[in-house]
């Protein structure tokens, strides 16, 4: 069993090493991507299955004895988030291969995104705060070529926005990380509670700032998130899509791991007051913007904003509420960027001047819109309706009035946005230009890219038909991750 | 204006680096087989040979790059998979992923020699690095070649004429 945490990094490296070699052959770059895409998933739900049943499964890489070695460690947490990461990973690559846009065209693609899938494997496998650098290291890398794709100038001009800042960010979270060496004489994520503990207050402050400094700007959280709407827009749509779904939910498990983990004894009204504040600014921006893509950029903000929330209340139910929630905005936040590549490519635009009507011509597209959308906002009995309910209840219990305040206005504000959206793209009549194409069925022209986005809408409406036994196993999650003696006991024997 | 592109190059950097060459590309070697018990490895071998290799282009343009005739991609590719092979045949026979074998030779003359395989990753580690900067390379002199190219044919400003009038006149000295 613990042979498979080294090969749910190791598969899609080894593809990407195929995908090189092949690199002219798109159709042998294909398959290897499937292929790696699907035994990636089935291996993260098979360390899902044994997690849930024998507790948490560790392995060490290169054979060498406790910290030294490389060290994997899967508890419920980290197993749900690669299980859902891998399985987003493998939606989108058959979405992109769909599309046959320009950018799977691209014979960069393929080798770029399996390095990027092992990227989000090792991040969230990685047992100790270094490898857990050097992971999100390897997705950025793949995140910048891919970003970049193309090669057009906004692409480009976004891109160095992006590089520069990722850099910025690499270079606080690796002098946190050799800061926290030089303080206690360990990276291992399991020996570090105990000795983090011994340290001054101020000490451990400043560590703890220093880690979600680089981890707040990953994910992307309130005030530094402004690189977020600039580039995931510039994408292409399947890249978006993945990029919005799931790299700034790495930085929240980050956020998760390291709050609840090493720095359990905080005063976090702080960072209750930047989850206010990341909710707020978020659906502001998504408010004042008339491009689609943008408008659902500026919702990840707004989204993260909830997470955060979990994290800044603490406590086993506010951690098992922030896990839901992000097991459901993965799937839903993927899945909106999906419906929006179908309209780009069917329409050639996503803005909402140019496009119109798109419910008169295909009802279900706008029906595989609304229900993350709605989702999104929180409305039963969808998915969000759960998470947000999860994490405003734990608020109500703190009385941390204010904060409920501003995440029920906040999820009212988003039901305006999507219903902006809704209104702008999907009701009303057509536009001139569409009704000559004379086109209806847009679903039938795009029967992968369709059939992709079909079943993360399903899988979305499944997180909600399934919440009761989903919530329990969150609940268990939380459990795991909030007790640091279980997760101490497991991984150093 | 660009240097890179073959009229104006310096006699003496290119002669230096062609002294250079040779000694770097050992130097790599030698970093990358140091680094099993010392520091140095394949990373730092295989960045000290994509050095020369960039020193290289800077001495003699893009045909230095061109006359090594090697795809970049592939060397990615072989490298990864070179490494990527290493770790996963230590999983096949049992032990941990990336786990070490040590094997001890005794040759005539030399003595004792140890050979382990994660100097067979190192190897790999340093053929993708070199891979990876010379992609880079190669994506830069192509974007200079398309520049070269479409330079006739752009219309540049009166501030940018004065500079080429500069180069004639350089060009009819020489």
């Amino acid at each position: 069993m613990n042979d498979l945490l080294p090969l749910a990094i190791v598969i899609p490296l080894a593809g990407a090493a195929v995908s090189l070699l092949a690199i002219r052959s798109r159709a042998t770059q294909r398959v290897v991507a499937i292929l790696c895409a699907v035994a990636t998933t089935a291996i993260a739900v098979t360390i899902v299955v044994h997690v849930d049943r024998n507790g948490t499964a560790t392995a060490a890489m290169g054979g060498w004895p406790g910290s030294i070695a490389i060290n994997l460690v899967a508890d419920r947490f980290s197993a749900l988030m690669l299980t859902v990461g891998s399985t987003m990973l493998l939606a989108v690559l058959l979405y992109a291969i769909g599309q046959r846009a320009d950018d799977e065209r691209s014979r960069w693609y393929h080798p770029a995104y399996l390095v990027l899938t092992a990227g989000v494997s090792g991040a969230f496998l990685a047992g100790d705060l270094f490898n857990l650098f050097v992971f999100f290291e390897v997705l950025l890398m793949a995140s910048y070529v891919l970003l970049t794709l193309e090669g057009t100038d906004g692409q480009i001009r976004s891109g160095t926005t992006y590089v520069v800042l990722n850099v910025v960010e690499s270079m606080v979270l690796v002098t946190g990380v050799a800061l926290i060496f030089a303080a206690t004489g360990t990276l291992n994520m399991a020996e570090l509670p105990e000795r983090l503990a011994a340290l001054p207050d101020g000490i451990r402050l400043g560590l703890n700032l220093l880690l979600l400094i680089a981890f707040g700007l990953k994910a992307a959280v309130f005030p530094l998130f402004s690189w977020l709407p600039d580039s995931y827009p510039a994408a292409p749509s399947p890249v978006s899509a993945v990029f919005a779904g799931l790299l700034t939910k790495i930085g929240v498990y980050a956020i998760v791991r390291t709050q609840t983990l090493l720095f359990p004894e905080t005063n976090r009204t702080l960072l209750l007051v930047v989850a206010g504040l990341t909710m707020a600014i978020g659906v502001f921006g998504a408010i004042a913007q008339s491009d689609m893509k943008r408008i659902l950029s500026f919702h990840i903000i707004s989204q993260i904003g909830y997470m955060v929330m979990g994290v800044a209340l603490g406590g086993v139910a506010a951690i098992s509420a922030t896990i839901f929630y992000m097991l459901h905005h993965i799937p839903v936040k993927t899945s909106l960027f999906l419906v929006e590549g179908i309209v780009e490519r069917d329409t050639g635009s996503s803005t909402l001047d140019k496009v119109s009507g798109l419910a008169r011509r295909s009802g279900w597209l706008a029906a595989l819109f609304l229900i993350p959308a709605l989702s999104l906002a929180g409305l039963p009995p969808f998915s969000g309706f759960l998470g947000k309910l999860g994490v405003v209840s734990v608020a109500l219990d703190q009385r941390s009035w204010w904060i409920v305040a501003v995440a029920l206005a906040v999820s009212l504000m988003t039901l305006v946005s999507m219903l902006k959206i809704f209104n702008g793209a999907f009701w009303g009549d057509p536009m001139p230009s569409q009704v000559t194409a004379g086109r209806t069925g847009v679903l039938r022209h795009h029967p992968l890219m369709s059939g992709v986005t079909v079943a993360v809408v399903t899988g979305t409406l499944a997180i909600a038909l399934f919440a009761g036994p989903l919530y329990r196993f969150c609940e268990r999650a939380a459990f795991d991750v909030t007790n640091t003696a279980s997760y101490t006991a497991a991984v150093i024997r | 204006m660009s240097n890179l592109d073959g009229t104006r190059r310096s006699i003496i950097l290119s002669e230096t680096v062609n002294g250079l060459t040779p000694v770097l590309l050992l130097f790599s070697v030698f970093l990358t087989f140091r680094g099993h018990n010392a520091p140095g490895g394949g990373f730092a071998g295989g960045l000290v040979m994509a050095a020369a290799i960039i020193l290289r282009y800077l001495g003699s343009g893009p045909a230095g790059i061109r006359s090594l005739r090697i795809d970049p991609i592939m060397l990615m590719g072989i490298g990864l998979a070179l490494a990527i092979a290493t770790g996963t045949s230590a999983l096949l026979s049992g032990k941990g992923f990336l786990e070490s074998t040590i094997w001890k030779l005794h040759p005539p003359l030399i003595g004792e020699m140890k050979i382990v395989s994660s100097s067979v990753f190192d190897i790999g580690v340093h053929i993708l690095v070199v891979g990876v900067v010379m992609a880079i390379l190669v994506a830069f002199v192509e974007a200079d070649d398309e520049v070269a190219r479409s330079r006739p044919a752009v219309k540049r400003p009166a501030s940018d004429r004065s500079n080429d009038s500069d180069r004639s006149n350089e060009d009819s000295q020489r």
